[in-house]
């Protein structure tokens, strides 16, 4: 079943097109990734999604509900939660706090107390192992740490579908490693996953399906296997290097096997 | 500051506190029967300012909308008292109470627009509609009166009398307003509107309407700022646009915030009185020296202290008086 489908949408600024007639479908419960060069339309489409973007053409409908024209946060509380590729953490709350608002004014908003929002919030930090900076400033915590309470706030929002913008940017191996274990963890409780990820080595990991954006355009959407060996896909983003040493890789494992 | 909250007195055993707020109620209770007229208007002045800038912090110190043109509600709230005591003959509370409702509607039926301006746009908006206000009372001659003024009924009490209602209204006002401000600090509206001071665009994606938040916090800024008026009208019996409208008001309500510490429940309290009671200490012994050294203070305050004169209560031994909840010290970033 499609949590979220999206029909020939296209986002113009102006004369350029940053969004041109995109189609595609995200299955419910699926890690769906999203690659591409700089200024493919990648944060502009995620932008469009949540409603930050608005207006715009085309039809997006999530759980078989148009969700055009709505504004942001009608539809965070439809059940899309969303992290920003450039943190952006409320200063002058705790870590906490920073968390219980995605459960004050999330998908259940407006329902429970601040106290369950705060217990709430509790849960969404030992998932992401931000527990022990629970009573820290956002300004106090490096960044793999923001990137995390980026994840930690949306996922309080209890969304049906998460929108992640490149939530590994900037990390080393290990907290990459460690963030695509989290992003692992939270799928398996139900989550579908919109991921946009420069990291080749994790988007390819994780995801079950790669949508390729080039110019606004759709180039392919395909399995990550398939997607390494597209050569359009080779041409404008991995690059024939990146293609040499996977197929060197792939011929050495096979070699050893 | 940031993740501290405030209370007054609250370190102190409970008996002992009970014992402090009683003094301070009779304390208050007091000076009107006892001090010189003087210092009696000096104090319902007090109460006014803490009033309009409590009104001023909802909406720029915890909603991070410098309303700088909030003083727009004060000359409605005073118009509409005015004009509903003098012309409808209506009695003073029931013209208060609908002052302070249309001075809030006001706010949102305008902040809907305007609120959608940020930053230098969204100041420069609300000096705008606080001078196009003043231009259409000035000129409705048959309603306000125009640029001559309008007077309102003089209450029939002995001067004395006068002074201790005015002090007494004034002051149950600011308390309700300071309330008001302290529940809202600790309710999902507070905590939503700081979010929108922190970052708008994060809050709405977060499920955060900001549209309705940000007009809701100028309607309450507005109703209270309203109420100040109204009852500054009465008090004065006489009000006119240049008056009532005046810019040179919000420059020191906001003075008054910056100095006490804004998105803070005492803050605005401490910034006033210190404003005031300064004021006219040195107003009585110094006169020529007044505008320099509240502006010396200023300076100081912005160089040193600058979340306010409310950091200076987490000073350990002011501290005892005020507690403050406050989140751990900061730690080194690690990397």
């Amino acid at each position: 079943m499609d949590i979220l489908a999206l029909r020939n949408v296209s986002k113009h600024f102006g004369g350029v097109a940053a969004v041109d007639g995109v189609n595609c479908s995200v299955r419910q419960g699926e890690i769906f990734g999203l690659i591409g060069p700089n200024g493919a339309g990648k944060t502009t489409l995620l932008n469009v999604i949540c409603g930050l973007a608005d207006p715009y053409q085309g039809e997006i409908t999530f759980k078989d509900q148009r969700i055009a024209g709505k504004k942001p946060w009608d539809i965070a509380r439809l059940g899309i939660g969303r992290t920003f590729q450039i943190v952006q953490p409320f200063h002058g709350l705790t870590i906490r706090e920073n968390v219980a608002i995605g459960a004050m004014f999330g998908k259940k908003g407006h329902e429970g107390s601040i106290k369950e929002a705060l217990s709430l919030a509790d849960k969404a930090l030992e998932l992401t192992g931000l527990s022990h900076r629970a009573d820290d400033l956002a300004t106090q915590i490096t960044l793999s740490q923001r990137k995390r309470l980026e994840m930690a706030r949306a996922l309080a929002m209890e969304p049906d579908l998460l929108l992640l913008d490149e939530v590994m940017a900037g990390l080393h191996l290990t907290e990459i490693s460690e963030m695509m274990e989290i992003v692992k963890r939270v799928n398996e409780q139900g989550i579908t996953i919109f991921i946009i990820e420069h990291v080749m080595k994790a988007v390819m990991g994780i995801s079950h399906r790669i949508m390729v954006l080039h110019y606004g355009k759709t180039i392919a959407v395909d399995t990550p296997e398939r997607i390494a060996e597209n050569s359009r896909v080779i041409e404008v983003y991995l690059g024939e290097r990146y293609a040499a040493r996977r197929a060197k890789r792939l011929a050495g494992s096979e070699m050893g096997s | 500051m940031m993740a501290t909250r405030l209370t007054f007195l609250g370190k102190i055993s409970r008996p002992l506190r009970l014992i402090a707020y009683a003094a301070l109620a009779i304390l208050l209770g007091l000076i009107p029967f006892t001090a010189d007229g003087y210092w009696v208007r000096v104090c319902t002045n007090f109460f006014m300012f803490v009033i309009m800038v409590e009104g001023v912090n909802i909406i720029s110190g915890y909603t991070g909308y410098a309303a700088l043109g909030n003083v727009v509600f004060f000359g409605i709230g005073a118009y509409v008292t005015a004009i509903l005591m003098s012309t409808f003959g209506l009695d003073f509370f029931i013209a208060l109470i609908l002052a302070g409702i249309v001075a809030g509607a006001f706010a949102f039926g305008l902040g809907m627009p305007i609120l959608r301006t940020k930053g230098h746009y969204f100041v420069m908006a609300t000096i705008g509609l606080n001078e196009l206000v003043k231009q259409v009372v000035s000129n409705l001659d048959s309603l306000t009166g125009g640029g001559k003024g309008i007077s309102l009924p003089i209450p029939s009490m002995p001067p004395r009398i006068n002074y201790a209602f005015f002090y007494f209204v004034m002051l149950a006002i600011a308390i309700i307003c300071v309330f008001v401000v302290y529940r809202l600090s600790k309710s999902k509206f507070g905590y939503g509107i700081r979010c929108i001071k922190a970052n708008e665009q994060a809050a709405g994606v977060m499920g955060i309407n900001t549209t309705m938040y940000k007009a809701l916090a100028w309607t309450l800024s507005a109703f209270f700022t309203g109420l100040a008026g109204g009852v500054y009208a009465y008090w004065q019996t006489f009000i006119e646009p240049p008056v009532v409208f005046d810019v040179v008001f919000a420059i020191k309500m906001f003075l008054m915030l910056l100095l006490g510490g804004q998105g803070t429940v005492l803050g605005p309290v401490i910034g006033t009185f210190v404003v005031e009671f300064l004021g006219e200490l040195i107003w009585g012994h110094a006169a020529d020296l007044q505008l320099g050294i509240l502006g010396t203070l200023v300076i100081v305050v912005v160089l040193f202290v600058p979340q306010g004169l409310v950091e200076v209560t987490r000073n350990k031994t002011i501290g005892r008086i005020f507690s403050t909840r406050r989140v751990k010290e900061p730690q080194p970033v690690e990397f």
